[in-house]
């Protein structure tokens, strides 16, 4: 499996790796971008299987590149992670075409969620 | 004389983007709308550092509302709401009278004010409790006899947009801790990122 | 844990319900569509209703004017949020609506109240309600605020009337050391300097044009001694202008009563000044201009002498030649020249006596005086044959400056004289009436020459005016209205009926000496 972590906080993506190497183990490949525009060109190289996805960034934020990302990849499954809990912005995503919606900050217990969700 | 390193703040900012995200929606909710999120802007200033921010916001009429917090990590949120938001809030509100307005002006403070600091609260592992808020509607040019801001030194200032673009209303929001509690946010923050790395 | 567990059990079941009876705060427990769920003893004592008769009524049925929306929406929001929403007694009052019958809170009709909305009961959606009485705390803020009107207003007044001191008021500020630390824009105006021209400046440098040495030690002198002093100041404007300032230094000295420096009013009394000279040289050519009179009258007055001692010499050189001259004859003849040689000194002696302003307030028998008068100008009057008449019904004495009263009193008869060289009038007079009043005296000279004309008798005592096509230097009247109420602190009047002139002069029985 291939992950890409995209979060413009550096702690919030090495946090997210740590909750997710509990349950995948350090063998995994896991990529990190810091925006929209990274997280693109990385998907085109690495075609990730997994992408979690921050929505506030800078340069290009989540909701311009979940579809980007989902248009190089359909098979990819797109979790978006994120501070923003309102409904609407919830419906958003997902209409967009991602799979989860969850509420930062991930920890080992959510993460586990994730993964049993997908 | 205090500040913060890149990490620190970045663990503060991201604190901060959830706390703020949840107090947004809580807000979103409360006038059944929807908000577009902006990334926290995180800085530690003396205090005439930041009375200078405010005079930068002289041009339009502000209300201005303040809510202190105390506990471990204590200090005080300041809203700032321009006229013309005051005026839309009020519409979309529909609210007849100018008490009615301020009311909801001390509401949108006081859910703000909560919902983040208490998120923020939960993150760093401790507790709040809050005092009733209190609104000024202070031209700005006075500013600097508001009373309050005289009692800190440096301030730990967080200030984020808060925007509801379909309504045409957006305020800014400063969290401000001084002297004791920036200490204490410190180590806090250090705990955390010892944790991560 | 569990141990505490039961400790906490205990203190809910006892502790926790008296203390919500006897608080002094209303408690309130509502659930989201508003219906009430608790009512505390505090609430039913201040309210009037009875906690059974409420329970599961809305609050806004029993209280009519309770906003449901607002409320709901604060309800709902602390529920969210779990944490308290707020009503503040400063926008919203109050919201149960309790009555006060307070007279120390007047301002209030309704107690004002802090209400603090706590998430009690997530699941059943219930919140407690803390009320609390803001009244005292309003009626404070209220006063404070009234105050701080008040302080603005004075405050502004303040600022109002300091600029119009700063724009009316002649002030310079001088700090411990003499430099000036404040100057009003009325001086500056004057001054025709900017304030940041003068401001830091030394006082006693900037002011040294016209200051002399002794003066400035004088003043250096006088503020040391810290007490109101007055002085005379000459000052150049940037242009050059004389400036004259009635100065008064006074130490300026700061709440705790530490002198800061000094305060100087000035009066700008240049105008006064410039009068003043114009007065001294009106009076010095009107001086000359009464010696040129005196000389002539000097001249009218020898003319008869004169030919008199020429006729007596003619008259002994015609017998010599006749041989008829006698040693009688001669010694006669000496006689009658020593005679009238005496009455030429005489003369002479009088003028002098009279025409040289008096230093002392002397006794002036008024009878005596117009005697003299007309005997200096007694020829001019027998050439223009006019009468002379004097009433008086008894002797007025006053006590005055003798000789300016005498030349005024000649100055209005040479007027009259003047005046009837051109007149035709055939009975030619002067009457002169003395009176004793109660508190003054009157003179009274009428001449008939003919009057003066309406439209001018405003302007006779002009400076400069003058009916005369010659001679005349304009400053006659002028001069003795001054003298008469400047001097000797009278009153002259000029007034003008059918052919006749009168000049009325009122005079106090005595005076004090102003030098």
């Amino acid at each position: 499996m291939t992950y890409l972590v995209v979060d413009d906080s550096k702690l919030a993506r090495l946090s997210l790796i740590k909750s997710l190497k509990t349950h995948v183990g350090d063998d995994e490949n896991i990529h990190q971008a810091s925006n929209g525009l990274e997280a693109v060109s990385l998907m085109e190289n690495k075609k990730a299987d997994i992408v979690f996805l921050d929505l506030t960034m800078p340069e290009m934020d989540g909701y311009e590149a979940l579809p980007k990302l989902l248009e190089i990849n359909n098979k990819a499954k797109v979790i978006v992670v994120s501070a923003d809990v309102q409904t609407k912005a919830k419906e958003r995503v997902i209409s967009l075409g991602a799979q989860l919606h969850m509420q930062k900050p991930i920890n080992a217990d959510k993460m586990q969620e994730i993964l049993e969700i997908i | 004389m205090y500040s913060l390193t890149e990490d620190e703040k970045d663990v503060l900012q991201e604190l901060m983007n959830v706390a703020y995200g949840n107090a947004t929606a809580v807000v979103a909710d409360m006038l059944d709308a929807f908000a577009s999120l902006s990334i926290p802007n995180i800085q530690v200033l003396p205090t005439h550092e930041l009375l200078a921010t405010f005079e930068s916001m002289k041009a339009e009429s502000y209300f201005f509302s303040t809510q202190a917090f105390s506990g471990e990590f204590n200090g005080e949120s300041a809203f700032f709401i321009n006229d013309i938001s005051a005026q839309n809030l009020a519409k979309h509100l529909e609210l007849e009278t100018a008490d009615d307005l301020d009311d909801a002006i001390l509401e949108l403070t006081n859910v703000l004010t909560s919902s983040l600091t208490t998120k923020l609260s939960q993150e760093l592992d401790t507790e709040v409790s809050f005092s009733l808020p209190s609104i000024t509607k202070v031209p700005l040019q006075d500013i600097q006899e508001v009373e309050t801001f005289q009692n800190y030194s440096q301030v730990i200032v967080i200030d984020t947009d808060l925007n509801f673009e379909d309504q045409k209303i957006n305020g800014k929001i400063f969290i401000l801790t001084k002297d004791a509690s920036i200490q204490w946010l410190k180590n806090k923050l250090n705990t955390i990122l010892e944790l991560l790395l | 844990m569990a141990q505490e567990q039961t400790q906490h059990n205990l203190r809910t079941l006892t502790v926790d319900e008296k203390i919500v009876a006897n608080i002094d705060n209303g408690i309130l427990v509502l659930d989201d569509s508003l219906c009430i769920h608790h009512y505390n003893k505090w609430l039913e004592l201040h309210t009037g209703k009875k906690e059974k008769d409420l329970l599961t009524l809305k609050i806004s049925d029993v209280f009519a004017n309770i906003n449901t929306k607002t409320l709901t929406r604060k309800i709902k929001t602390a529920l969210r949020i779990q944490t308290p929403t707020f009503y503040t007694a400063n926008t919203s009052k109050y919201l149960i609506p309790i009555k006060l019958n307070q007279i120390k809170n007047a301002k209030f009709e309704y107690m004002q109240q802090d209400v603090s909305i706590i998430p009690f009961d997530l699941e059943k959606s219930l919140v407690a309600l803390i009320i609390t009485d803001q009244t005292n705390m309003a009626q404070t803020n209220a006063l404070l605020h009234s105050h701080i009107e008040e302080i603005k207003e004075l405050n502004q007044e303040l600022i109002k009337e300091r600029d119009t001191i700063d724009k009316k008021i002649l002030y310079i500020r001088l700090n411990l050391q003499a430099e000036i630390s404040d100057i009003s824009h009325a001086l500056l105006n004057l001054l025709e300097y900017e304030k940041e021209e003068l401001l830091g400046l030394d006082f006693f440098n900037f002011e040294r044009h016209l200051m002399s040495a002794t003066l400035k030690e004088k003043i250096k002198e006088a503020l040391k001694k810290k007490e109101p002093t007055n002085f005379e100041e000459r000052t150049l404007s940037l242009s050059g202008e004389v400036l004259y300032f009635q100065s008064t230094f006074v130490a300026e000295f700061n709440a705790k009563g530490v002198q800061i420096g000094f305060i100087i009013f000035r009066e700008n009394i240049t105008n006064a000044k410039i009068l003043a000279k114009t007065q001294e040289k009106m009076l010095a050519s009107s001086r000359s201009a009464a010696m040129g009179e005196m000389i002539a009258m000097i001249a009218h007055q020898w003319r008869q002498p004169l030919s008199l001692i020429n006729t007596v010499i003619a008259t002994m050189k015609v017998k010599r030649e006749l041989n008829l001259l006698t040693k009688e004859i001669t010694d006669n003849s000496y006689e009658k020249i020593q005679n009238t040689v005496k009455y030429l000194s005489e003369t002479i002696d009088d003028f002098r006596d009279y025409f040289k302003p008096n230093k002392e307030i002397s006794r002036v028998e008024l009878n005596t005086l117009f005697e003299k008068s007309i005997f200096f100008i007694k020829s001019e009057m027998d050439v223009h044959s006019i009468k002379y008449s004097l009433k008086a019904s008894e002797s007025v004495e006053i006590e005055t400056y003798k000789n300016e009263l005498l030349q005024t009193i000649i100055n209005i008869m040479k007027n009259s004289i003047d005046a009837f060289e051109e007149s035709d009038e055939r009975e030619k007079k002067i009457c002169v009436t003395l009176e004793r009043l109660s508190t003054h005296v009157s003179i009274e000279i009428v001449d008939n020459a003919g009057g003066i004309k309406k439209d001018i008798i405003t302007k006779v005592f002009e400076p400069y005016f003058s009916t005369k096509s010659k001679n005349g230097t304009g400053l006659g009247l002028y001069m003795s209205q001054t003298i008469i109420t400047e001097h000797l602190l009278g009153s002259i009047t000029l007034t003008s009926e059918n052919n006749q002139t009168k000049v009325l002069i009122e005079l106090p029985y005595k005076i004090r000496s102003q030098k």
